[in-house]
């Protein structure tokens, strides 16, 4: 299993001094992946699209995005280059494709080529996620998809991450409604769960990671004007705090701001997944310019 | 020469007895049986075990009244807009059987039903409540390593259920888009409908060779079922799911007088 490539910029990096929480949640991602991963899956936020388009303009150039794309014909497709709502402002010849079918997904999985980010419902202390339901799981308040592939990412992919677009104690519990994906529970600890294990998790407030004493998420950064208090605050468990103080996510540098900005996603569609409804229809009328869904969308009509 | 399997909806839907378990190709909404499904939905068929990545199939035999238990990887109408209105509602008020498995899992189950072998070993699922809430999944340790693995048992069908972009009269078909997991499904039933959009000779077939994914020792019957899939899609005969239909069916889904008509109506 490809180990995550902690990529720290070089010092001589001019830092950026203007940024938003997107470009540094971007800038976090992306920096997560590096020349030993083969395939990252971004699901299906528009925030983690850009962080991997980032990664491949800036460490792990090798690694292709794969798409849900049902037209295709596949259960997706594999493109050198970001999501089609790039293609806003981006050239076509960038998106060669591969038709990829189901099987080849789960020969990633188990295989552990695929690293993915997936969207629970809710991250616990162990840093077990839940996708299936909410309330007791034999009678719901409310089913939601079932556990789809998270208890087979969690067991044999290379590594997950998760991103939890609202950040409030429901979705922080201390233990999830329903365990879909293995975190540091009995088995893990046991050594009966040798892959697929969280790395972090991404909320619009902070990125959590499992301190590697304790294998329990800790908060390992506060976002551009967060503070500890209101993570805590907005957290359902008690999160491990490093010793020498929380520090703010990662400050990106000029080069992967003009990256973001100008290159791969001018049309800024990074802010499309935070907020609430209002917030993200108003971005979505500001991107597209009156034009509506085809503009962003132009595959999808 | 070779054997006729072309048969008719009515004819397929016959095949199905009561408390049968079946089946059901495709993934959320993409590539379903739906017109078999439609039939088996006002059909007099009940207490059906329904197994499958699910969508719109499982959810209309639900509404329908036709569905005992579920066993499902996922339910949802993925590739469309909508969700599982009948499926949410049952789970909420514990009026159907089921088991929720992950999408591995699942395949790993048809894979050994298809190899008649009583379970496939996975990690999939260790550490999670799919173990719990499913206590018949046994773990064990592997020989040679000692590893913890799931067990996960066979998962057999009386009835598979598949829908092909062509078939012959043979039983052989073509799918153009991913084949998601009907390949495997087909081997783990007694019996398989293969419907089809169009069913043409078989010197026809040999232009697209290479996308004849279902062979004819694996199917009982074919079926020409135009639009068949929709209102999900098909690759590449349709790719636009029919919001609006499903819609009108997430509408209906809960309320006995409504969901006729829409039956009535699609």
């Amino acid at each position: 299993m490809a180990k995550a490539t902690k990529v720290k910029t070089a010092k001589t990096e001019e830092l950026a001094t203007e940024y938003t929480i997107e470009e540094q949640m971007c800038c976090a991602l992306a920096r997560e992946f590096g020349p030993n991963d083969k395939i990252a899956l971004s699901g299906v936020l528009n925030w983690t699209f850009v962080a991997e388009a980032l990664a491949q303009k800036m460490n792990a150039p090798q690694i292709p995005c794969h798409h849900d794309y049902w037209r295709l014909g596949g259960n997706g497709c594999l493109a050198e280059g970001p999501r089609f709502p790039f293609q806003v402002g981006n050239p076509p010849e960038e998106y060669p494709s591969a038709q990829v079918t189901s099987e080849d997904i789960f020969a990633m999985v188990l295989g552990g080529k695929w690293n993915i980010m997936m969207q629970p419902l809710q991250v616990d202390k162990q840093g077990n996620a839940n996708l299936a339901l909410i309330g007791d799981p034999k009678k719901p308040d409310r089913y939601f998809v079932g556990s789809r592939g998270l208890p087979d990412n969690s067991t044999n992919s290379g590594r997950t991450y998760f991103t939890v677009a609202t950040h409030l104690k429901r979705n922080f519990p201390e233990v999830v409604d329903f365990k879909s994906s293995a975190g540091w529970g009995p088995e893990r600890l046991a050594g009966d769960i040798p892959y697929g294990a969280i790395e972090k998790v991404f909320t619009p407030l902070c990125i959590f990671d499992i301190d590697p004493k304790e294998k329990q998420m800790r908060l390992a950064s506060v976002h551009k004007g967060v503070t500890v208090e209101q993570v805590l605050k907005n957290t359902g468990f008690k999160p491990i705090l490093p010793k020498d103080g929380v520090p703010e996510t990662c400050v990106p540098t000029k080069e992967e701001l003009r990256l973001l900005r100008e290159v791969i996603d001018g049309a800024a569609i990074r802010r499309l997944d935070h907020g609430t409804a209002e917030e993200k229809k108003a971005v979505f009328d500001q991107i597209s310019d009156g034009t509506g869904f085809v503009q962003i969308y132009p595959n999808r009509r | 020469m070779a054997e006729n399997k072309e048969m008719t909806v009515d004819q397929v839907v016959k095949q199905i007895k009561n408390g049968d378990t079946v089946a059901i190709g495709g993934w959320g909404i993409i590539r379903k049986p739906l017109g078999l499904v439609r039939a088996i939905a006002k059909s007099d068929l009940k207490d059906l075990t329904i197994m499958g990545l699910a969508g719109m199939d499982l959810d209309m035999l639900i509404a329908a009244g036709k569905v005992k238990k579920a066993i499902t990887g996922f339910v949802a109408f993925e590739g469309g807009e909508g969700r599982a209105v009948a499926y949410d509602n049952a789970r909420k008020n514990g009026t159907i059987e089921y088991m929720e498995i992950s999408e591995f899992m699942l395949i790993a189950g048809l894979k050994a039903a298809a190899e008649r072998i009583p379970f496939y070993p996975t990690r999939s699922g260790l550490g999670t409540d799919i173990l719990t809430m499913n206590p018949e999944i046994e773990t064990f340790k592997a020989p040679y390593t000692g590893e913890k693995l799931v067990a996960m048992p066979a998962l057999r069908a009386d009835v598979c259920l598949i829908h092909a972009n062509q078939a012959s009269s043979e039983g052989y078909a073509t799918i153009k888009g991913d084949k998601l997991w009907d390949h495997i499904m087909v081997r783990a039933a007694d019996k398989v409908f293969v419907s089809a959009e169009q069913i043409i000779p078989r010197y026809e077939l040999q232009k697209d060779m290479a996308d004849v994914k279902i062979l004819t020792p694996w199917v009982t019957g074919v079926v020409e079922v135009p639009n068949g899939a929709r209102p999900g899609i098909l690759f590449p005969d349709y790719i636009d799911p029919g919001n609006k239909t499903i819609k009108a069916y997430m509408d209906a889904a809960l309320d006995p007088k409504a969901f006729k008509e829409y039956m009535d109506k699609w």
